[in-house]
């Protein structure tokens, strides 16, 4: 829902309720707009192994994962914002083909949480990844699509992931599964993550 | 009060003063909660003499290391949203040892703030700092959740909204009471508002102290609070490491004192690109006004206190119409330009030039939504008439995009 100033309001407006609804519904949208994150090509970790490759593209700076055997990732840290209010993740890949012009692309998601009693020298990445197979640009090899995931509250796909807990988001190409069937690079540009909306 | 959805609002209902009450603490609440900043250790500004190691990989967690027998710094940056109500902050640290289980860290954080026409880069004015130890977890490989309080405004330097600031996260190893025998590793940064603070743009309008009864200008203030709160507020700060340059005509990377700075050159036309996400959008106006994106760039000049510089900064949305943006051909659109004076104190003191990208006659602006990614071209246009500054570069520290307030 959009924020809406409605900012005509007379206490014997008959239309009271609306206004107040309203109120009521900006406070909500005021508060899913956190938690946010956007991470660039340059803003993400790259793993020790099986990174995807960093590279500039028209002046783009982009992530490029390889299709094939070996599955590549990067990792996006943060820290779950206060504003949370229960309702769930959306995570946002901004990406364009490198130059396929048809098939799909097997993106994936996990998270994992770092929590009090989380031990940084050993993964903890959520058993439950978020996935979406993504078609190819329509328009062609280039044009950017946004492809989008939703993590359910309060489950394996969260991590459980509480307020003010830091976290790592890793994003890959899963291109080991059959459904992943797009030749060449899917340029990654922009990832974003916010509450889902009510 | 927490936040509190309170559905069930409807017209001659008896408790409707307790409606008003808990919309308005709901808006309090959010309040409170802003500003909310992550930093990671590849977000860290390389300004100190004697810097934390790293980023390195432990683990494949980014992490920087803060020796134990030294003082080493890590910086990080941001700009207070308008919704800072003045309040206490809590920088937040968040750490591990590498190895051992015993011993403490010995956290010192201190606010840089930089005013316009006022702070240069050259000579550095932090405020008073916070030095606060903290033990080691229990088990190796834990991370502690470590809060810094920064409760007068000599400890925020007197950080007010709009100011673009930097945090500096130090280990005091030299302190006696830092007694953790190895490096200390820390992982994120986070600032909150710990407690709200004076009134300023934003009103809560205590019904109990006006009468106890609902009046227009009770509503009228909600609105206005939710506005404050929502339009106005800078999205993202980027600092030279996140602006991407192109690499024939972009603008030059370099150094001004200990910060990192874009040149752009006083002859030739250079630029950068900076790649943005829209965050809590308010949406446009819905007087018909055409209030859009506000860019603002912070910069200064190389040498000398004299002339003016032009920029424009233009606006590329990589959605348009539901079809997505051609990597390979640029698409920028709507643009504004504005020529600004350097500071006539010193050469390195910092200027704002706010640039406003409207939603004029292309409509672009009307396709944004929470989420939106684009990209915004900075240029400097020395052939500008306005252009004074004949021959000498000016060095960008920071440039801020957010919602123009309305």
């Amino acid at each position: 829902m959009v924020y809406d100033r409605v900012d005509r309001v007379d206490e014997h407006d008959a239309a009271l309720a609306t206004h107040w609804y309203q109120l009521l519904k900006n406070g909500i949208h005021l508060k899913q707009g956190n938690p946010f994150e956007e991470w660039s090509a340059d803003d993400v970790e790259l793993p020790s192994s099986n990174p995807a490759q960093r590279h500039d593209r028209n002046n783009h700076r982009v992530l490029g994962f390889r299709p094939g055997t070996s599955a590549e990732y990067v990792h996006c840290p943060g820290i779950l914002g206060r504003g949370y209010d229960g309702n769930g993740l959306t995570v946002d890949l901004w990406w364009a083909a490198e130059t396929a012009t048809s098939g799909s692309v097997l993106w994936k998601v996990n998270i994992e949480r770092i929590h009090a009693t989380h031990d940084i020298d050993t993964n903890g990445w959520s058993s439950t990844p978020g996935s979406v197979l993504a078609a190819t640009s329509t328009k062609g090899a280039g044009f950017v699509q946004r492809s989008r995931i939703t993590l359910t509250d309060g489950t394996a796909e969260t991590d459980d992931l509480a307020i003010g807990e830091p976290y790592r988001l890793r994003v890959w190409r899963d291109g080991p599964d059959g459904s992943d069937d797009m030749a060449g690079d899917a340029d990654l540009v922009r990832v974003v993550l916010f509450e889902t909306p009510e | 009060m927490a936040f509190d959805v309170t559905k069930n609002v409807v017209s001659g209902r008896g408790t409707r003063e307790d409606d008003y009450e808990q919309l308005r603490a709901n808006l309090a609440h959010l309040k409170t909660g802003n500003p909310n900043f992550t930093w990671t250790p590849q977000s860290n500004l390389h300004l100190s003499t004697s810097p934390a190691g790293g980023p390195t990989a432990r683990n494949d967690h980014q992490v920087l290391a803060f020796d134990k027998d030294a003082i080493e710094h890590c910086f990080a940056h941001g700009v207070m949203p308008e919704s800072y109500a003045g309040g206490d902050l809590t920088v937040g640290v968040f750490w591990a040892a590498p190895t051992l289980t015993t011993g403490s860290v010995v956290w010192q954080t201190v606010f840089l703030r930089y005013e316009e026409d006022v702070d240069d880069l050259d000579s550095d004015t932090f405020g008073t700092g916070v030095v606060v130890a903290d033990a080691a977890p229990g088990t190796a490989g834990y991370v502690s959740f470590h809060g810094q309080l920064h409760d007068s405004d000599a400890e925020r330097d007197s950080l007010a909204p709009g100011d673009a600031f930097a945090i500096r996260v130090g280990r005091v190893g030299s302190n006696g009471s830092d007694t953790l025998d190895e490096d200390a590793h820390l992982l994120r940064v986070t600032l909150r508002e710990s407690t709200p603070g004076a009134v300023g743009l934003y009103d809560e309008t205590d019904l109990a102290a006006v009468g106890g009864s609902l009046r227009h200008s009770h509503w009228q203030q909600l609105f206005d609070n939710g506005q404050a709160l929502q339009s106005g507020n800078p999205w993202r700060d980027y600092l030279e490491p996140q602006i991407q340059t192109p690499a024939s005509g972009g603008a030059g990377r370099t150094t001004r004192g200990r910060h990192p700075v874009l040149a752009f050159d006083g002859t030739t036309s250079e630029v950068a690109y900076i790649p943005c996400a829209v965050n809590s959008y308010a949406g446009l106006p819905n007087d018909g006004s055409t209030n859009g994106i506000t860019v603002d760039v912070w910069w200064c000049s190389a040498s000398g206190t004299t002339g003016a510089v032009t920029w424009r900064a233009s606006v590329e949305l990589w959605l348009r119409g539901g079809f997505g943006l051609d990597l390979d051909s640029d698409a920028f659109g709507t643009s504004d330009t504005e020529t600004t004076p350097t500071s006539s104190g010193s050469s390195g003191r910092l200027k704002r030039t706010r640039l406003e990208i409207r939603n004029t006659s292309s409509r672009l602006l009307e396709e944004l939504a929470d989420g939106s990614a684009f990209r915004i071209k900075l240029e400097r246009l020395p052939a500008d008439a306005g252009d004074t500054m004949n021959g000498i570069d000016a060095q960008v520290a920071r440039v801020v995009v957010g919602q123009q307030s309305y």
